[in-house]
């Protein structure tokens, strides 16, 4: 019996929302890195949501002015109609981090319904199981980009666009957790007390599943940010005129051997965000499975 | 060995029904009136008749399912609604760009990725190991996007070694060819190759970790030999797996890259399709990519048992 | 050639270090095998028998290994002294192994007949075919039954047993003259067990070579071994001829050994089992005491004040501990240790 105790993860119960938090301190504490990364993403979002008070009207179109190199009412110049590059950089901030987190949250609300119920319900859970990989075999992109064609232009469309083809990753990862966790003394335990359905499932299955669900959640949001950059960039879902890096980037396209700073700058924006994000859902990874990887005697 | 194989094939096939469903409702319960849709802005109500009745779209939803899907296996995917042309013809015209481009890559990275991951592995938490991984995440982090414009910028722009865009045939010799190709090629390998370099070492890593690393240590054998022959072969059922799944992103990553590049293949097919709401074109692409991805996943799942010898059975 | 000594290992010691600090897992280790014996190194798990074997093996971890003191001299060579590439041609050649986990030590992916006939082409220099010709030889050897269609087979369609004797099959492929066995039988049924090494202690018999077995099992030592080292916390405690140690023990740790052997017959329902109190100490830094002090049942205080010098106990036999005396005669009505006298 102690075999199997030892064997089975440290389980958290609901009640302990606090004790997680704790961990999640002292987490950050040992990892300084970490650290830097959520401040640097919590600035990015700083930015996107001040962005008046930042930078002026980035759709104000000046076509005395175009492609004028930088300046001192212009900090990064201006594009191929007179707009400020600086000001178009700022906005799009709003645009990446909104669809990132969007379609994070979203993804992870549905998709954990969907992989709690497909972990729980055998026959129910096959058949989602089988939808679920018939939806994979769809790119994932090429599945967002006809999505977002189809339906009208605006944000929202775009993130559902993104979403859609993310929520099978989700479904896969969480219903292999529940299952794992279904094997578990303590869940066996919690089921002979007599807890069942719904309490059972935001009491013992949903906390001992936060580390991994979240990490998913983490490559979901760099995903979409990447995702809704092509599609800006392709010219699908959202008017050129709404400032986004990837539209940016797009618009920056025919003059791109004259102008290349104007693909740099939103560029290295959009590569930073996804590179941050993707940090963290790594270090996130490693805490979660503290596996360590350890040198053999090769 | 043949039990495998069916057992495979016969999971391939429910998948590909509800893929091919997936793709027609995709079209068929967008909001809106699908003739509109397909027709277009422009178009005048006889026209949007017209497209209605060629469609079949004043049948039942499951008759025209049926109707589609059986011209759909019979190969018949329906004409563009912009030039007239069966999308099959559509589509064959523009495979071999694409197929070059998806082939060069793949062997690119797999040159690329399964040395850099199995090094990484060896020298776990070392220098190198974490110089390959930061390059690795830096990998798939920066958009395909922006990988190409940087290359075209220093390769072609600057250092004038290979051709800003464009595609030459493979009837130009396929030397022309692989050199038009580069520089695309080394773009998404760069994003394809991040994620395999990734899956090889954790894999490796953990055959690293099994007895029998010591018992062919204690054999006298290499550590060359031991990595490449044996923990390398064992380790080769997940990274097939990833690289598998990685051709789903990689397909994603040929529409972006074909656009860039200009290059005339399904990818920019598939862009133009979209600019132009040329849906049965684009619902065409879709299934055409996803049958693909059905089978090199069925590929992928065959060569378990290369790799494998309890997968036989 | 009996009786000339082989394996020579004097004065070792060995350190691991790493981020939680330094780890005394070897200290003055001496210790020689001779041509043709089997020599037996026993101890509770961690007591440093596998890190001593591995050591002769140069199979630890470059890094955080040292070794500051003492020499590991094999048929003349200091093996501390050899690269890597040197040892390559000795491990495997001159020196085989078998592992405790017969189902995890084969690569799976590659059948057993290419894993013997690798082993013989980098030893020998010989074709592949001349080395599978070699592979189904020794799979004869090691009598397994239907060696020629087992040749092809890959390691999951075989039993424990069967694999164990497959890996003796592969090591003996190269005549080596020295055979390290580390727990070769504990992962095992105990009827396969009587096999395995049985059939160690026949091909000894037959090849002339050398072996050290490594187990925690004095059954196992006393059936098969010639004589015994027993180790503690790093350090050998004692060692001697078999039957000098089993019927005289002269270590409290040895002792302790003894009495925590289950009894047989009627004894086995009278007296319960024996353990040793405490635990094994923690070995971040050397101590200036007999390191089993804190468990012994016959510590005095002298065993407080100095690291006790080894003592000659009798022919053949010897052990650190100062109170040698005392231990013998304590344990003289022992069931297991009359047996042997």
């Amino acid at each position: 019996m102690t075999a199997i105790m030892e064997q089975s993860e440290k389980p958290v119960h609901a009640s302990e929302t606090r004790l997680l938090f704790g961990e999640g301190v002292r987490f950050l504490k040992a990892h300084r890195e970490v650290t830097i990364v959520l401040l640097m993403l919590v600035a990015m979002a700083l930015v996107g949501v001040f962005a008046p008070l930042l930078a002026g009207d980035p759709m104000a179109i000046n076509p005395a002015m175009r492609y004028r190199p930088p300046s001192a009412e212009h900090w990064l110049g201006t594009d191929k109609l007179g707009r400020d590059v600086y000001a178009r950089l700022i906005y799009g901030t709003r645009n990446s981090m909104t669809v990132g987190f969007a379609v994070a949250g979203i993804t992870t609300v549905i998709g954990v319904a969907i992989g709690v119920y497909a972990g729980f319900f055998s026959i129910g859970g096959a058949i989602v199981m089988r939808l679920n990989d018939a939806m994979m075999s769809i790119p994932a992109v090429l599945l967002a980009i006809a999505l977002a064609s189809l339906m009208e232009q605006g944000l929202a469309a775009v993130i559902v666009a993104i979403t859609v083809p993310e929520i099978p990753r989700m479904v896969r990862v969480v219903r292999a957790l529940v299952l794992g966790i279904r094997r578990q003394p303590y869940l066996a335990a919690a089921v002979s007390i007599g807890t069942r359905g719904l309490p059972l499932v935001f009491r013992h299955v949903l906390p001992n599943m936060l580390g991994p669900v979240l990490v998913q959640a983490t490559y979901a949001c760099a995903s979409a940010v990447i995702t809704s950059a092509v599609l800006a960039f392709l010219g699908v879902g959202v008017s050129p005129d709404i400032p986004s890096w990837g539209g940016m980037m797009a618009a920056a396209k025919s003059m791109f051997r004259l102008h290349p700073e104007l693909m740099l700058y939103p560029g290295l924006a959009l590569s930073l965000l996804v590179l941050l994000v993707n940090i963290l859902g790594d270090r996130l990874s490693d805490a979660v499975d503290p596996r360590k990887a350890r040198r053999g005697i090769l | 060995m043949p039990a495998y194989i069916l057992g495979r094939l016969a999971a391939a096939i429910p998948t590909l029904l509800l893929v091919s469903v997936f793709i027609f409702l995709l079209v068929h319960l967008a909001p809106g009136d699908p003739a509109l849709l397909i027709a277009g802005d422009n178009a005048s109500p006889a026209q949007v008749d017209q497209i209605r009745e060629r469609l079949h779209l004043d049948q039942s939803l499951p008759a025209q399912f049926v109707i589609w899907f059986s011209n759909a296996i019979q190969l018949d995917l329906g004409a563009s609604v912009y030039s007239g042309k069966p999308v099959t013809v559509l589509i064959a015209q523009r495979i071999e760009p694409t197929f070059m481009l998806a082939a060069y890559t793949m062997v690119l990275t797999v040159l690329v990725a399964i040395p850099l991951g199995t090094i990484a592995a060896w020298r776990a938490n070392g220098l190198v190991d974490r110089t390959i991984m930061a390059f690795s995440v830096a990998g798939f982090s920066v958009p395909v996007f922006v990988t190409s414009y940087l290359l075209v910028y220093l390769f072609a722009v600057k250092l004038r070694w290979f051709p800003v865009q464009g595609y030459k045939p493979l009837s130009d010799g396929i030397g022309a060819t692989l050199v038009s190709l580069t520089l695309p090629s080394i773009a998404l390998m760069l994003v394809f190759a991040a994620l395999i370099a990734r899956v090889t070492r954790a894999a490796v890593l953990e055959v690293l970790q099994e007895n029998f690393v010591r018992t062919l240590k204690a054999k006298g054998m290499s550590t060359g030999r031991i990595l490449v022959l044996h923990v390398l072969k064992t380790a080769g059922v997940p990274i097939v797996t990833v690289i598998g799944i990685g051709f789903a992103a990689l397909i994603g990553g040929v529409v972006v890259t074909e656009s860039v590049f200009n290059i005339p293949g399904i990818g920019r097919l598939t862009v133009d399709a979209i600019v132009r709401r040329d849906y049965p074109v684009v619902q065409g692409i879709i299934l055409f990519f996803s049958v693909t991805l059905i089978l090199i996943n069925l590929m992928v799942d065959l060569s378990y048992a290369l790799f494998d010898p309890r997968v036989r059975g | 050639m009996m009786g000339e000594t082989f394996l020579s290992v004097d004065n070792l010691s060995l350190t691991f270090s790493g981020k939680a600090g330094i780890h005394h897992a070897l200290t003055d280790v001496s210790f020689h095998v001779d041509r043709g014996e089997i020599l037996s190194f026993v101890g509770e798990s961690g007591c440093g028998k596998s890190v001593t074997a591995m050591s002769v093996m140069r199979l630890l971890p470059r890094y955080g290994v040292e070794y500051p003191a003492g020499s590991i001299v094999l048929d003349g060579e200091d093996l501390l002294a050899k690269s890597e590439r040197e040892m390559r041609a000795i491990r495997g050649g001159k020196i085989g192994m078998i592992f405790q986990d017969p189902m995890t030590s084969f690569t799976p992916v590659h059948t057993i007949g290419m894993q013997i006939a690798e082993t013989v082409s980098h030893h020998k220099g010989v074709s592949k075919r001349v080395a599978m010709a070699r592979a189904l030889e020794m799979l004869d050897l090691v009598r397994i039954p239907d060696a020629k269609n087992r040749i092809g087979a890959y390691p999951h369609e075989l039993s424990g047993g069967m694999r164990q004797r497959v890996m003796i099959a592969m090591v003996l492929a190269c005549d080596p003259e020295l055979l390290i066995a580390d727990e070769p039988t504990t992962a095992l049924d105990v009827t396969v067990q009587a096999e395995i090494l049985e059939l160690i202690t026949d091909l000894r018999r037959d090849l002339g070579m050398s072996v050290i077995l490594i187990t925690h099992d004095l059954g196992v030592v006393a059936e098969t071994a010639d004589r015994v080292m027993v180790m503690y916390a790093g350090r050998v405690v004692e060692e001697g001829a078999v039957a000098a140690v089993l019927g005289n023990p002269a270590h409290g740790y040895t002792a302790g050994l003894i009495e925590a052997l289950p009894l047989s017959g009627a004894a086995y329902h009278r007296q319960p089992l024996k353990e040793i109190p405490g635990a094994v100490p923690r070995l971040d830094h050397l101590v200036e005491h007999c390191i089993y002090a804190d468990r012994c049942g016959f510590v005095t205080s002298a065993c407080r004040q100095a690291v006790p010098e080894r003592q000659v106990v009798g022919r053949n036999h010897r052990a650190t501990c100062l109170n040698t005396g005392n231990v013998t005669s304590a344990l003289r009505d022992n069931e297991i240790v009359r047996a042997w006298q």
